[in-house]
């Protein structure tokens, strides 16, 4: 390679990198935010059960466990986070 | 005898009543029977009579678990955990029949993991659903203390278990969504908090983990319509305006997402997230 070559090429390599490591850069903080970004908690456990109350499953824990509605099921509400 | 007669005349006028009387009592007591089948009482159980000594042994056994499961709840109400644990764990020596053994292995789980024993615990939900495998109440708790433990193998298994036996029940759909989306598998996360959201749309957190899975399945634009209606639904939602910011940033709308993390670091009662959005904020610029 020519001097004259060289002379081109090197401010054409710089170029490329500053414009591919500041792409790299950007490309990171992508995917570093949707990293950060976090599932929600354990939901609690679910309360104690007394001697007598499983007797024909009438208890509030097995009824929370068993229900298919959402608020009735003690589920988490997370948007004071 | 004029005494006497003057007394028999009012007993002869009274006598007729008497009979009408005792005749409307015994018509009532005929009815009486099908009035009160309204209050219903429960059977009353047969006082021990035996003086064989093992029958009455295995009696008081019996009498003294459910005794001490009793206690061990009312300590659990009151928040008193290592007084539950004694008590469960001496009822539970005195090999309890079902239902009141699973019972006792569930009120055990619960004091374990409330006392900072997540893998004790695991095992007695474990024996819970051994002894009664329709017991949900134990399989629901198995699943949060195997995602506590950061066992997502064991909480697939488990959550998967669980929605087996009960299809409808919210808490399994929220359960194994969220042991998906930590495992990163969307498609199952997609489906079980879809399934949740078809039956409540207003619910935000689940809204808001439905997008999480969205984003993990590369659907970024569904993913920030979600966010954004999650936000409609609870404006401070602190996590729902970082993840909107990060889905912005994706989309290049770097002036958005700057917005979105300003509002999340105002709005996060979480110092860490504060800090973190507040950076991401400026890298933003």
């Amino acid at each position: 390679m020519s001097p004259r070559w060289a002379r081109v090429a090197a401010p054409v390599a710089l170029v490329v990198l500053i414009l591919g490591g500041a792409s790299l850069a950007r490309a990171s903080l992508d995917e570093l935010a949707a990293a950060q970004t976090l599932s929600s908690g354990v939901p609690d456990l679910l309360g104690p059960i007394d001697a007598g109350g499983r007797t024909g499953w009438d208890c509030p824990p097995e009824r929370a466990a068993r229900s298919g509605r959402v608020h009735e099921a003690l589920l988490p509400d997370e948007t004071g986070r | 005898m004029r005494t006497a007669s003057a007394l028999a005349a009012p007993a002869r006028i009274v006598a007729p009543f008497e009979r009408i009387a005792i005749a409307l009592l015994g018509f009532a007591l005929l009815l009486a029977p099908s009035g009160a089948a309204a209050q219903d009482y429960p059977g009353g159980r047969p006082v021990p009579r035996t003086t064989d000594v093992q029958r009455l042994l295995a009696d008081a056994r019996r009498r003294e678990c459910v005794e001490r499961v009793r206690l061990a709840f009312q300590a659990e109400l009151r928040g008193e955990w290592p007084r539950a644990e004694s008590e469960l764990t001496r009822a539970l020596a005195l090999a309890p029949a079902e239902p009141l053994a699973s019972t006792a292995h569930y009120d055990l789980g619960l004091a374990q993991a409330r006392l900072g024993r997540p893998t004790e615990a695991r095992a007695s939900f474990a024996l819970a659903v051994a002894g009664d495998p329709d017991f949900i109440a134990a399989r629901v708790n198995l699943v949060a203390v195997d995602l506590q433990r950061d066992d997502l193998v064991s909480a697939r298994r488990d959550a998967d278990e669980l929605l087996a036996r009960a299809p409808a029940s919210a808490r399994g759909l929220y359960e194994r969504g969220l042991t998906a989306l930590r495992a990163g598998d969307a498609a199952t996360a997609l489906h079980d908090f879809g399934a949740l959201l078809a039956r409540d749309p207003a619910y935000a957190t689940g809204r808001y983990e439905f997008a999480l899975a969205e984003m993990k399945a590369g659907r970024f634009d569904d993913a920030e319509r979600d966010l954004r209606s999650a936000l409609a639904l609870a404006p401070a939602y602190a996590r729902a305006s970082f993840a909107l910011g990060a889905v912005l940033l994706h989309a290049g709308k770097r002036g958005e997402a700057r917005e979105a993390f300003a509002r999340a670091a105002s709005d996060a009662r979480d110092p860490a997230l504060r800090a973190l959005a507040a950076s991401f904020e400026d890298q933003a610029r």
